[in-house]
């Protein structure tokens, strides 16, 4: 038994096509985001960008290609609990993720 | 009864020996849900570090860090590693630019995302990449491949201008498979660095320095040895370590009492 068919493990996704490439996709919550701009300083990808008029800036993942590697690091810097990963990356034929549950911080009670 | 077996010890007995009084809360004794101790604490704020202050840091807390390094485990104590660390400025840069070239070579045949869909480029580097990525799929999973993508375009740092790069070099003829006790030494310099308030990242695209006759020679690398990784090592800018992250669960599957169930 196998959980990937041999035409999945030969199978090489590519990554600007949304058929084949999820990437991260993190949740931003507006009224805790001051625009301080850390997270997107932190960002290893690059792939956070501040929007909006000068003094009420907030961040956002940036359009087209943006490949989040879902490390969270954005949360775990951000000082106002504005930002947490909601989606990890996946990926379509050899990549594709398995057996894995969608990301939780660190539990102390099952 | 043959010497060997007179000296077999029974787990009963070592208990009984054990009459000393227990300095922690032994693991069954502690209540689910009970605070992370420090230890713990250390795992979950850990991350991986690539904005660093320019100020070195004192060769002593390099050196504390390599001698925690000294004592990870290995298969059969076989110790399959040796360091390298590199502290001069001028040659880390050489390291960069070295590693960058490379992803900058690499990228002009296989990144097809600077090619327009439906152009003859870009069919040309998919196919290539395609190919590749089936000789070598762990290299160019995508993830990677992102990365060598944005370096190559100069929006990503292999190095991240860390002052401090520890080299774990790994002994090919280690017992068993070397690769893991390279990775648990690793975790040890990383921990460690990690507790002394150092931040680290490990820079795993520093591999093709091991490619290279020149840096070879350059870092000391010869036979039996291999570079598979390195450890960027400096002061941490921000703070970006005193929140946890969120993770995927993994399944687990536990056996007891002849029942097996999955959980995650
Ligand atoms: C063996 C290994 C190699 C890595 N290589 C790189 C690398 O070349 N460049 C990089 O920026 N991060 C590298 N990383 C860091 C991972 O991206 C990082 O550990 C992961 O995203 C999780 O984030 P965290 O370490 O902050 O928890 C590497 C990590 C490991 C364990
Ligand atoms: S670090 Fe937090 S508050 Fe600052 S810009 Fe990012 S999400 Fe907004
Ligand atoms: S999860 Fe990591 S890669 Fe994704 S936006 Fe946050 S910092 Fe950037």
């Amino acid at each position: 038994m196998a959980l990937l068919t041999k035409k999945e493990m030969k199978h090489i996704p590519i990554v600007d096509n949304e058929e084949e490439a999820q990437f991260g996709r993190v949740v931003i919550d507006l009224d805790n985001c001051n625009g301080c701009k850390m997270c997107t300083i932190i960002c290893p990808t690059n792939v956070l960008e501040l929007y909006g008029p000068k003094h009420d800036k907030k961040v956002r993942l940036k359009e087209g290609l943006a490949m989040c590697l879902s490390c969270d690091n954005c949360h775990a810097i951000c000082e106002y609990d504005a930002i947490d990963i909601k989606q990890t990356y996946n990926f379509a034929g050899r990549y594709r993720q398995i057996n894995r549950g969608a990301p939780v911080h660190p539990r102390r009670s099952y | 009864m043959s010497d060997a077996a007179q000296n077999i010890v029974e787990t009963d007995d070592l208990e009984q020996a054990d009459q000393r009084p227990a300095r922690k809360a032994k693991p069954g004794e502690l209540e689910e849900g009970a605070p992370w101790n420090t230890i713990e604490e250390a795992f979950l704020k850990r991350r991986s570090i690539r904005k660093f202050k320019k100020k070195q840091v004192p060769a002593h807390l390099i050196r504390r860090v390599l001698e925690i390094g000294r004592f990870a485990p290995s298969q059969g104590n076989c110790q399959p590693w040796k360091f390298v660390v590199v502290r001069d400025r001028q040659m880390i840069t050489e390291m960069e630019d070295f590693c960058a070239g490379m992803c900058k070579k690499i990228s002009v045949p296989l990144d097809y995302t600077l090619h327009k869909k439906g152009t003859f480029a870009r069919w040309r580097s998919e196919t290539f990449l395609k190919l590749f990525a089936k000789w070598r799929p762990n290299t160019m999973h995508p993830i990677p491949f992102g990365a060598v993508s944005l370096i190559a375009q100069d929006r990503f740092k292999v190095f991240h201008h860390a002052p401090t790069i520890i080299i774990p070099l790994m002994d090919t003829r280690g017992i068993g498979h070397p690769q893991v006790d390279l990775g648990i030494v690793g975790t040890n310099l990383v921990m460690a660095a990690h507790s002394l308030g150092l931040g680290t990242c490990w820079v795993g695209l520093s591999s093709f320095l091991n490619d290279s006759p020149e840096w070879r020679e350059r870092l000391g690398v010869e036979e039996p040895y291999e570079l598979l990784e390195a450890i960027s090592v400096g002061y941490v800018l921000g703070k970006p370590m005193e929140n946890t992250v969120a993770r995927e669960t993994h399944e687990t599957l536990w056996i007891e009492d002849g029942k097996k169930e999955l959980f995650y």
